[in-house]
């Protein structure tokens, strides 16, 4: 029985279930209360139940139950199905499972509720059925259908289908062959060609290996270039709003207690100590010195030198006249004092013509040496008086008392200036008071000048018979020998000198006393004697030339006259023997004696040659050295040359200052340059003036200039950078210029002293600036190389 | 105390000098012998300066330092001797 009603619910359950695919959207579920089912005739388990769940219920009746309970009412949720259900029952099916969510549902559609009608008709006859029928009838239950075609879903099956099928995908090609006719029927043979047979037709195009496709790039040029990734980028503060971030109105300062407490501490009082001492040092120096001024501009400039140039006439300091003792005498002879710079010492003789000179050699007038000093140009210092004319002197180089002079009979004469050189000297200092003294006096005494007589003569036999012309000392570096040698003077001392005179022979003297005098100590004792005898008074009279060299003259026969000499002096080495004697004391000559010859050391360097002027305008060259004769007899040597060269009489020649053997021979009416070694004849000689000169001077401080007196009182400036004519003229005098001496002591100042025949003296002062700008001494640079 | 004032002295008659400050390192003046507003004028120009001139010798070569600054103008010279904390600064009429 369960076996069966399985089956039955079993198909009931199948339609069922068919009918539940329709039945979703049909079946609406209510919930009827008890109260409801009541009414309705439909109380579960008294009229409806599981097996018959079924319910036909009148529309009416629910629309009535409706609006009696209104929105109380249970079929109120399905007030709308009902409201449009078309027939008049209403199927109510009792849902026991609650299978669609209450325990009735309404079947809304009329088909459903056919269908649940008839199903449960069939049901039931089936179920009547079951009861009688067994096994025979489930075999014809099962009613085969044909499943019908369903839509085909594809699956991916078709494309492997369409992979498989082959497709006539090319039109075939239809090749018509046809034979001959003779050929029908019979047996046809058809074969392979093979397409590598030629008579195929076919051309292979072989592969064949290429060339190019073998070869290796294994280089390629590749251009890199390395950008740098460069980013600009700034920032900038925003100030917006700008104004001051600090203000101040008045300066810092510390306070009193502030300060004190700095002051007190000790780094501070370090500080200043050491800052300060530098400061003192900056201070000081900047009074000191001022390193910034300009000297450049400073300088005198252009206009200045202009100006100058204009003003360089001489113009005469002083001239010295002096009434009662040169009235009407001539001066042959000036020199300067070689230490005192306001010194000049000149010798007046009658205004004779030179050959007057000569003549009156045996006459021997007396006759003064003057000694002036520029402090008193009315008077002359000391008057220095001598037996006969002096016609030239010298002071001694290494003594400045001593002074050499020739006079007009041959005698050589030495004066002594000892006990009046302090006198000069003070008068120097004591300018001021004397010239107080002299107003007050009222020049009413007019005192003598004091004289001084000459130390020593020489003697008259043995000495120049004639006039002598020229003395020289000889420089201090050496001593002659008897025989003219030179020999080493360890005392440097210029003891000797020589003289030319007119009777054409150059003697040379020796003021030390001769091997010959007394014994050393009787003369000591006899001048200690009381008297303060003079100095070198063992000379007078005895006095004999150590050796005489005579000049034969050009037309030979009878000697030359002789007028002036000069000597080579080595500036150094006179120099040197300056300094040397500076230490020496004043000497004593008579305790000097004439040294043997072995003692002395004989001297190689010394030049002997001398250059001697003629009266008749005649140089000559010559040395002194003795020789030998053929008899053995020592004679003067032959000289180098005697060259004519002036017209009248040599009247000077003086070595240059800065050259020692460049010559300057004045004479006649021109002038020439010698110089010493060049034996052809004169470097130079001038073209003959005009006027006959008379004197001349080389410039101690300039090179190349000479000054050249006129007879007719004319001073001629001759620059030898300058040639061919003079380039000043002054005139100085009227009456012919006899003598010039330059003082070379002042650098920058020239004092002359020209002399004339009418003895006055005037020392002139030529102006710096000429030729051109500043005038500089060149003599102590020369020397100084 | 005595000291300092006996430095300052000796270098205040030396010759031509018109004023004398110390100031320190902060410009500020603690001796002078002038008025108020030249002194502050002085020092804080000169505090300037000798800072830039030791700056600049010291960037030339590191070892280096400022020892002395001298400013020499037409009317007068000043001179100014630095420390490490303080300033000595003189004020001297030159010649010309």
């Amino acid at each position: 029985m369960l076996a069966k009603h399985k089956k039955g619910s079993k198909v009931k359950r199948t339609s069922l279930a068919k009918d539940e695919n329709i039945a979703v959207a049909t079946f609406f579920p209510v919930f009827l209360t008890t109260k409801t089912q009541e009414l309705l005739h439909c109380c579960v388990g008294e009229d409806v139940s599981a097996e018959n769940p079924l319910k036909l219920l009148q529309k009416d009746d629910i629309i009535s139950d409706m609006k009696t309970r209104a929105g109380v009412s249970d079929f109120h949720p399905a007030k709308h199905i009902i409201l449009d259900y078309p027939e008049e029952e209403l199927l109510l099916v009792y849902d026991n499972n609650f299978q669609y969510g209450q325990n009735f549902f309404l079947v809304t559609t009329q088909e459903a509720k056919e269908k649940l009608l008839n199903s449960k008709k069939e049901v039931a006859g089936l179920e009547k059925q079951d009861i009688e029928v067994d096994d025979e009838e489930e075999l014809t239950h099962f009613e085969y259908h044909t499943p019908e075609p369903q839509p085909w879903f594809s699956l991916g099956s078709e494309m492997e289908i369409e992979e498989l099928t082959q497709i006539v995908s090319q039109q075939k090609l239809v090749v018509r062959a046809t034979r001959a006719m003779k050929f029908f029927g019979k047996p046809i043979s058809f074969s392979d060609l093979d397409p590598t047979d030629p008579r195929a037709g076919v051309v292979n195009c072989a592969p064949y290996e290429d060339a190019t496709h073998t070869l290796s790039r294994l280089q390629m040029d590749c251009a890199v270039q390395a950008s740098p990734v460069l980013n600009n980028n700034y920032s900038q503060t925003a100030w917006r709003y700008p104004r001051n971030a600090h203000t101040q109105y008045c300066p810092r300062m510390l306070t009193e207690t502030e300060r004190t407490t700095i002051q007190k501490s000790h780094e501070f009082i370090e500080f200043l100590t050491s800052r300060a001492r530098r400061m003192v040092l900056a201070l000081q120096q900047n009074y000191i010195v001022d390193v910034f001024s300009d000297e450049w501009v400073a300088l005198p400039g252009k206009e200045e030198l202009v100006e100058r140039r204009s003003d360089d006439q001489l113009k005469e300091i002083q001239s010295f006249i002096d009434p009662t003792f040169s009235k009407d005498e001539s001066i042959t002879c000036i020199h300067w004092h070689p230490t005192l710079h306001d010194v000049v010492v000149l010798s007046i003789m009658e205004p004779l013509p030179f050959d007057e000179h000569v003549k009156q050699t045996t006459q021997s007038v007396p006759s003064r040496l003057l000694v002036w000093q520029f402090s008193d140009p009315a008077q002359p210092k000391v008057l220095l008086e001598s037996v006969a004319g002096t016609y030239c002197f010298e002071f001694c180089p290494s003594d400045q008392n001593l002074i050499a002079g020739g006079c007009r009979n041959g005698q050589i004469v030495l004066w002594d200036i000892t006990s009046h050189t302090h006198r000069l000297m003070k008068q120097k200092t004591e300018k001021v008071k004397d010239s107080i003294a002299a107003t007050e006096t009222g020049l009413k005494e007019v005192c003598k000048p004091p004289s001084e007589k000459q130390c020593a003569a020489s003697s008259t036999e043995s000495g120049h018979h004639m006039s002598v012309t020229d003395v020289h000392w000889l420089p201090g570096y050496y001593k002659l020998s008897c025989f003219g040698v030179p020999l080493m003077n360890k005392t440097k001392l210029c003891l000797q000198l020589l003289s030319c005179s007119v009777d054409g022979t150059i003697l040379f003297w020796d003021i030390r006393p001769a091997k010959s005098a007394e014994p050393l100590e009787r003369r000591r004792l006899s001048e200690k004697g009381g008297v303060k005898t003079r100095r070198l008074k063992y000379l007078d009279l005895k006095c004999h030339p150590l050796f005489k060299v005579s000049v034969p003259s050009l037309s030979g026969g009878s000697d030359c006259s002789l007028t002036c000499l000069s000597l080579h002096i080595d500036t150094e080495k006179s120099s040197q023997a300056k300094e040397a004697r500076k230490v020496l004391d004043n000497v004593d000559y008579a305790d000097l004696q004439q040294p043997p010859l072995c003692n002395a050391k004989i001297l190689d360097d010394i030049v002997t040659n001398i250059f001697v002027g003629t009266k008749d305008g005649e140089v000559v060259s010559t040395s002194w050295r003795l020789q030998k004769d053929s008899g053995g007899k020592f004679t003067s040597s032959k000289p180098h040359f005697v060259i004519p060269t002036h017209h009248g009489s040599i009247v000077t020649m003086e070595r240059s200052p800065f050259c020692c053997d460049l010559l300057l021979c004045v004479g006649g009416d021109s002038f020439s340059l010698w110089k010493e070694g060049v034996q052809d004849g004169a470097l130079q000689v001038s073209r003959c003036e005009t006027h006959l000169y008379t004197s001349g001077c080389w410039s101690p401080s300039r090179p190349a200039i000479f000054f050249l007196g006129r007879s007719d009182g004319m001073l001629e400036v001759w620059d030898l950078l300058e040639e061919p004519t003079p380039i000043k003229f002054h005139n100085v005098t009227s009456s012919a210029v006899t003598n010039i001496r330059v003082q070379s002591e002042y650098s920058h100042v020239f004092l002359f002293s020209v002399l004339t025949f009418s003895a006055s003296t005037s020392i002139a002062d030529l102006h710096t600036s000429y030729p051109t700008q500043i005038m500089q001494n060149h003599l102590p640079s020369t020397q100084y190389y | 105390m005595a000291e300092v004032e006996e430095t300052l002295k000796r270098i205040q008659t030396q010759k031509g000098v018109v004023g004398v400050i110390v100031i320190n390192s902060e410009g500020m003046p603690i001796r002078s012998t002038m008025d108020n507003n030249t002194t502050v004028q002085y020092a804080s120009l000169m505090q300037q300066l000798a800072a830039k001139a030791r700056s600049a010798v010291r960037d030339v070569d590191p070892q280096n330092d400022l020892t002395f600054l001298r400013i020499r103008s037409r009317k007068n010279e000043i001179l100014v001797a630095p420390e490490k904390d303080y300033l000595l600064i003189v004020i001297q009429n030159t010649n010309e």
